[in-house]
C-alpha cells in the first residue's frame, strides 16, 4: 500500500479486510472511498471471498450422502436410542417377554419397527442373539459411508457367547471406558501402541474416544499392554486384562472402542 | 446464529422427529449438511474428510437428537459437534503425518508487491478470454486456500459460511473478536499476495 498523497495514510490490511466485511472505522471507510489503491484491495478481498465460497460449495448430492450414511450407521445400531419400547403394540409384547428373560431376542426380532430402521437404506443388520454377525458384516472405519457408528457401540452383554467353563470369543464389539491419570498422554501413547492402524476418533460426553477394527488376539494383547500401563479398565465386558487364556481367539476382527476418561 | 424464524422451524422439526417422523431429521439435513461440511472444511482443508465429518455430525445428531432439550439453538449445537469432530479429524490427521507446513510468521502487510503485481480484477464472464481467467483464479484460489496456516484458513473459511459473523466464528473457535478480525485479515492478504491480486 502506497500513501496517496491527497489522503490520510493507507490503513493497514486489517482494516481494509474489516471494511470489507462492514466493520471497518468511520477513517478507513472514508479513506476508501478516495483512494484507489486501498480500494482495489478491498476488491482483491471481495473477490477472494467469492472464489472462497465457490471453493466451499458442498457436492451436489451431500444431503443424500450423508442421509444414506446416518441409515447405514442406524442400521448397524442394534440398541435404539429412541423409547422404541413404547411405541404402541411393543409395551405387551416386551412385558410378556420380560417375563420370559428373552429381551435380547425381542430387540433383535424388533427392530425393523424401530424408527431409525425404517429410515435404513440397506437392510438392518439381523442377528441371533448369542451368534456374531459374520466379519463381512463388521463396519469397516477406514470406509466412509458404511463406518461404524462411533458414538455408540452399546455394551457387549447382548452378543457376548455364554460359556460355561469353557473357552469363549470376544464379542464382535465392545466398549471399554478406561480411567487414566493424563488423558492426552494416553491418547498419544495409545496412537503409538496402535500405530499404522485405522482408529477413529472422537468425543464422547467430553471423553476422548478411540475405535479401532483389529483381530481379537490384538485387541486383548492391547488390553493387556494398557493394563501395564497403569490404565484401569472400567468395563467388565470384553477382553480383560491377563484374561486372555479364558478367550477362544480365531483371527476374527473385532471393533473395539475405547473412551478415555481423566481421573 | 439464526433468525428467530428459522430456529423456531428447527425446533418444529426436532419435535417431529422426536415424535418419530423421520423426514423431519431428513429435512435438518438438507438444511444444514452444507454448513457442517464447510466448518469442517474450514479446519481440515479438503473435501474428502469435510464430507466424512459432515457425515459423522448428522449420525451423531441423530443419535442425540430425541435428547436434545433445545436449550441452546440447534445450529448452535450443531456448528459445536462439526467443529469439535472437524478438530479431532484434523490432530488424527496430523499425528499420522499429514500435517501441512507453512509459515505462521511471514509478514504480511503486503508492502512488497503494492506496485507493479496487479491486475485489474475485471468483471466476471465478459470474454471468453476474462472467464478462463475467472475458472484459473479459482482453480488457484482453492489451491492456495487449503495451503494457508490452518488458524487463517479456518477464519477466512467460517466467515464465507452462511450466516456466520465475526462473533460466532470467535465463539466456535474460542478466540477474541480482534483475533478473528486480524486472522481472517491476514488469510485475504496472504492470499492476494499469493494469486497476485
Ligand atoms: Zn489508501
Amino acid at each position: 500500500m502506497t500513501h496517496a498523497p491527497l489522503h490520510d495514510p493507507c490503513p493497514d490490511a486489517e482494516q481494509i479486510s474489516a471494511c470489507v466485511d462492514g466493520r471497518g472505522s468511520p477513517e478507513a471507510r472514508e479513506h476508501l472511498l478516495d483512494c484507489p489503491q486501498c480500494r482495489q484491495t478491498a476488491e482483491a478481498y471481495r473477490l477472494l471471498d467469492t472464489l472462497v465460497r465457490k471453493r466451499l460449495a458442498p457436492p451436489h448430492d451431500l444431503a443424500q450422502r450423508i442421509r444414506n450414511g446416518v441409515a447405514r450407521a442406524a442400521a448397524q445400531r442394534p440398541v435404539p436410542q429412541q423409547a422404541w419400547f413404547l411405541l404402541p403394540g411393543v409395551r405387551l409384547a416386551a412385558a410378556v417377554a420380560l417375563t420370559l428373560g428373552a429381551l435380547t431376542v425381542l430387540i433383535v426380532a424388533l427392530r425393523p419397527n424401530t424408527p431409525e430402521a425404517t429410515l435404513a437404506v440397506a437392510p438392518p443388520l439381523e442377528r441371533p442373539a448369542t451368534v456374531h454377525p459374520p466379519v463381512s458384516a463388521i463396519p469397516d472405519p477406514a470406509n466412509t459411508m458404511t463406518r461404524v457408528d462411533v458414538g455408540n457401540l452399546r455394551p457387549a452383554r447382548e452378543t457376548q457367547v455364554v460359556g460355561s467353563g469353557l473357552a469363549r470369543a470376544l464379542p464382535a464389539e465392545f466398549r471399554h471406558v478406561w480411567n487414566v491419570e493424563d488423558v492426552d498422554g494416553s491418547a498419544r501413547l495409545l496412537q503409538g501402541i496402535v500405530g499404522e492402524r485405522d482408529v477413529i476418533e472422537g468425543v464422547e460426553q467430553g471423553n476422548r474416544t478411540f475405535t479401532m477394527v483389529l483381530p481379537d488376539r490384538d485387541v486383548q494383547q492391547l488390553v493387556d499392554r494398557l493394563a501395564a500401563e497403569r490404565w484401569e479398565l472400567l468395563s467388565p465386558e470384553g477382553a480383560q486384562p491377563r484374561k486372555g487364556a479364558n478367550v477362544a481367539f480365531s483371527g476374527r476382527k473385532v471393533t473395539y472402542r475405547l473412551v478415555l476418561a481423566g481421573r | 446464529m439464526s433468525n428467530d424464524t428459522s430456529s423456531m422451524a428447527d425446533r418444529e422439526l426436532i419435535e417431529k422427529f422426536k415424535n418419530g417422523e423421520q423426514w423431519a431429521f431428513e429435512s435438518l439435513v438438507d438444511k444444514y449438511s452444507g454448513r457442517a461440511y464447510q466448518i469442517a472444511y474450514g479446519v481440515l482443508g479438503n473435501r474428502e474428510d469435510a464430507e466424512e465429518v459432515a457425515q459423522d455430525v448428522f449420525i451423531r445428531i441423530h443419535r442425540a437428537l430425541p435428547k436434545f432439550r433445545g436449550d441452546s439453538e440447534f445450529t448452535t449445537w450443531m456448528y459445536r459437534i462439526a467443529m469439535n469432530l472437524a478438530r479431532n479429524k484434523y490432530r488424527w490427521n496430523k499425528s499420522r503425518g499429514g500435517q501441512r507446513n507453512v509459515s505462521m510468521d511471514a509478514p504480511i502487510d503486503g508492502s512488497d508487491d503494492a506496485n507493479g503485481r496487479r491486475f485489474d480484477v475485471t468483471e466476471p464472464g465478459l470474454s471468453p478470454d476474462v472467464r478462463t481467467t475467472l475458472d484459473e483464479l479459482e482453480r488457484q484460489a482453492g489451491e492456495e486456500m487449503e495451503k494457508l496456516p490452518e488458524l487463517y484458513r479456518q477464519a477466512l473459511v467460517l466467515r464465507n459460511v452462511e450466516e456466520l459473523n465475526y462473533e460466532d466464528i470467535a465463539d466456535l473457535l474460542g478466540c477474541k473478536l480482534g483475533t478473528i478480525k486480524s486472522r481472517i485479515a491476514r488469510a485475504r492478504e496472504e492470499l492476494r499476495k499469493r494469486l497476485a491480486l
